[in-house]
């Protein structure tokens, strides 16, 4: 088996976590538990691990709960709500407090590691280039300068990045703050992924042998496909939208006219082939998508993450869920890890259940949610 | 519904042993009795058992057989690696019980009594009344087949001679819990009392 991105995981201080620690994943790995235990969480943890903190990353995050409350930008620039929104992030939200600054640390396997810590800084011309490079508050002997409210993020190459929160929360700075070194990670929330990622995944893969991936995806729901791509939509912005050629048609069929499952799956099918040696993290997996199918979906997410070398972490609360892809768990030795999250006496715990035990489960009719 | 409470037990005749016992007993009906179709299997699957979720309270109950200590032993290891650092290295005469945070509470019943080599038999071999002659004459019986003409092992012994009494009763060949209801065995025998103790500690009930 090919070597795993992450074999284990432990988080610091992040969001829902005060600690949180998985001593064991997989290469297909489902997270399942009750609402509020924390599964969007570490989805968000591992993205945020294989983005190695990237600032678009923690703006996405924070956007998609409706955490960053100020838009107009003359609020953008106050410390206070900036405080408000950004502390978030981390453990225990509205006991962070802002003098006292808070990190969260994500570890993983022996020796990756990322740290975001909030903390106030001061800009300095930097004399090279353009622009200005952040200096902690405390270090500064210019204490005339402003005091400004930034992330310092740390990984395992020993980088050390400095970012104002006001430039990650403005949109149109965002993308201009740097983040390297980053594995191939695509986030699929519980909403789907949007047009232009659509677009840009079927980019990605138009004319490779990986889209007789998706299509053979597609063909689980309905077996009558025979060909996709994306046509025009003729508007403004020129988008395109995935269609389909069925066996007795001569001619596009919309992907959404065949259902709502159907644009499940095509998502988590491309977003799988378009993250090739990276991670794939997909939230409420099943939603829209019939029982009946899910355990051939998970078959063929296990034999192209196999053979892709994708590491995949979904999420889900459906019992159906569960046992398909025990189900298809069982077919693949070694690959499946079932990673059940609960919350005891307000410590986040998880519970493993590799194929040994999710076998044993299934056959003894023991509830693992 | 999540099963908060649990009991394991290796077959059948343990269950309707159990279920004739806590209705005579009239122990609330708090915990599902699950059969787990022999100690081996019991044993291989404990560790998943222990995580089902929600999980409150499991009881395990398994026969001695010959060798208490290894019976316990191999329970020992099992629990250590299901996260209890704190298995007594003895199983406690009446019956052990073991707390740990963050973890179910868990009870264990060597069968017969959690000191004898044995099994659910020999258990419910206490449960004959003193004196009763139609016992005497089972173990008589048993003693008077020739070596060459028995058919079960010696380690079945008392199975013999509890099968062989319970077809000499008013109704012949009643099962084991049957006849503790149909009070064939006296369940307010001072061993059956124990047990029904170690339940009552077990899954905190007021007797």
């Amino acid at each position: 088996m090919t070597s795993l991105i992450l074999d284990s995981l432990e988080i610091h201080n992040f969001r829902t976590f005060h600690h949180l620690q998985i001593e064991r994943l997989g290469r297909v790995n489902l997270i399942v538990g009750k609402n509020n235990v924390g599964k969007t969480s570490l989805l968000e943890a591992l993205w945020l691990y294989a983005k190695q903190g990237s600032p678009e990353v923690i703006r996405y995050i924070l956007e998609k709960r409706n955490e960053i409350k100020r838009t107009a930008a003359d609020e953008r620039r106050q410390i206070q709500p900036q405080f408000s929104d950004i502390r978030h992030l981390f453990y225990g939200r509205e006991a962070v407090e802002m003098r006292s600054g808070a990190s969260a640390h994500i570890v993983a396997g022996h020796t990756g590691l990322l740290s975001i810590t909030v903390d106030w800084f001061v800009r300095q011309a930097a004399r090279s280039q353009s622009g200005y490079k952040l200096v902690p508050y405390q270090e500064s002997s210019n204490i005339t300068s402003e005091k400004m409210l930034g992330l310092e993020i740390n990984t395992e190459s020993q980088r050390k990045d400095r970012f104002l929160v006001e430039d990650i929360f403005n949109p149109s700075r965002t993308h201009l703050l740097e983040a390297e070194d980053a594995y191939p990670a695509i986030f699929v929330p519980a909403s789907g992924i949007t047009r232009t990622e659509v677009e840009a995944f079927w980019d990605g893969i138009a004319l490779t042998d990986r889209e007789k991936d998706v299509i053979e995806a597609l063909q689980i729901i309905a077996p009558a496909v025979e060909r996709l791509n994306l046509i025009g939509l003729h508007d403004s912005q020129g988008s395109r939208i995935p269609a389909v050629k069925l066996k007795h048609y001569d001619g596009p069929v919309n992907l959404s006219s065949l259902g709502e499952g159907m644009n499940r799956m095509f998502t988590i099918a491309l977003a799988l082939v378009n993250a090739g040696a990276g991670m794939l993290l997909i939230d409420e997996i099943e939603n829209g998508l019939h029982y009946t199918v899910q355990p051939d979906m998970w078959r063929l997410i296990f034999a192209v993450a196999h053979r892709l070398n994708v590491q995949v972490f979904a999420a889900t609360h459906s019992w159906d869920c569960i046992a398909a892809f025990q189900q298809a768990a069982n077919e693949h030795a070694e690959e499946g890890m079932l990673i059940r999250l609960e919350n005891r006496d307000g410590d986040s715990v998880t519970t493993l259940f590799d194929e040994r035990r999710m076998g044993i489960a299934a056959r003894e009719d023991i509830e693992v949610r | 519904m999540a099963d908060r409470n649990i009991l394991l037990v290796e077959g059948k005749d343990d269950e309707h042993v159990f279920k004739s016992l806590l209705m005579h007993h009239q122990v609330p009906e708090v915990f599902r009795i699950k059969n787990k179709d022999g100690v081996n299997n019991l044993l291989e699957t404990l560790d998943v058992e222990i995580d089902r979720s929600g999980l409150e309270r499991l009881g395990i109950v398994v026969d001695a057989d010959t060798d208490l200590d290894a019976r316990w032993q191999s329970l020992h290891d099992r629990l250590r690696m299901s996260g209890y650092p704190n298995v007594p290295a003895v199983p406690d005469l009446s019956g052990t019980i073991i707390e740990h945070p963050g973890r179910p509470k868990l009870g264990i019943w060597l069968m017969p009594d959690n000191a004898a080599s044995g099994m659910l038999e020999d258990f419910v071999g206490y449960l004959v009344r003193q004196g009763d002659l139609l016992w005497d004459l089972a173990e008589v019986s048993l003693q008077q087949i020739p070596e060459a003409e028995r058919r079960f092992p010696e380690t079945h012994w008392i199975k013999a001679r509890v099968y062989t009494w319970l077809a000499w009763q008013e109704e012949p060949g009643k099962p084991m819990g049957q006849a503790i209801t149909a009070t064939y065995f006296d369940a307010n025998a001072s061993q059956a009392q124990q047990l029904i103790t170690w339940l009552n500690r077990l899954f905190d009930l007021t007797p």
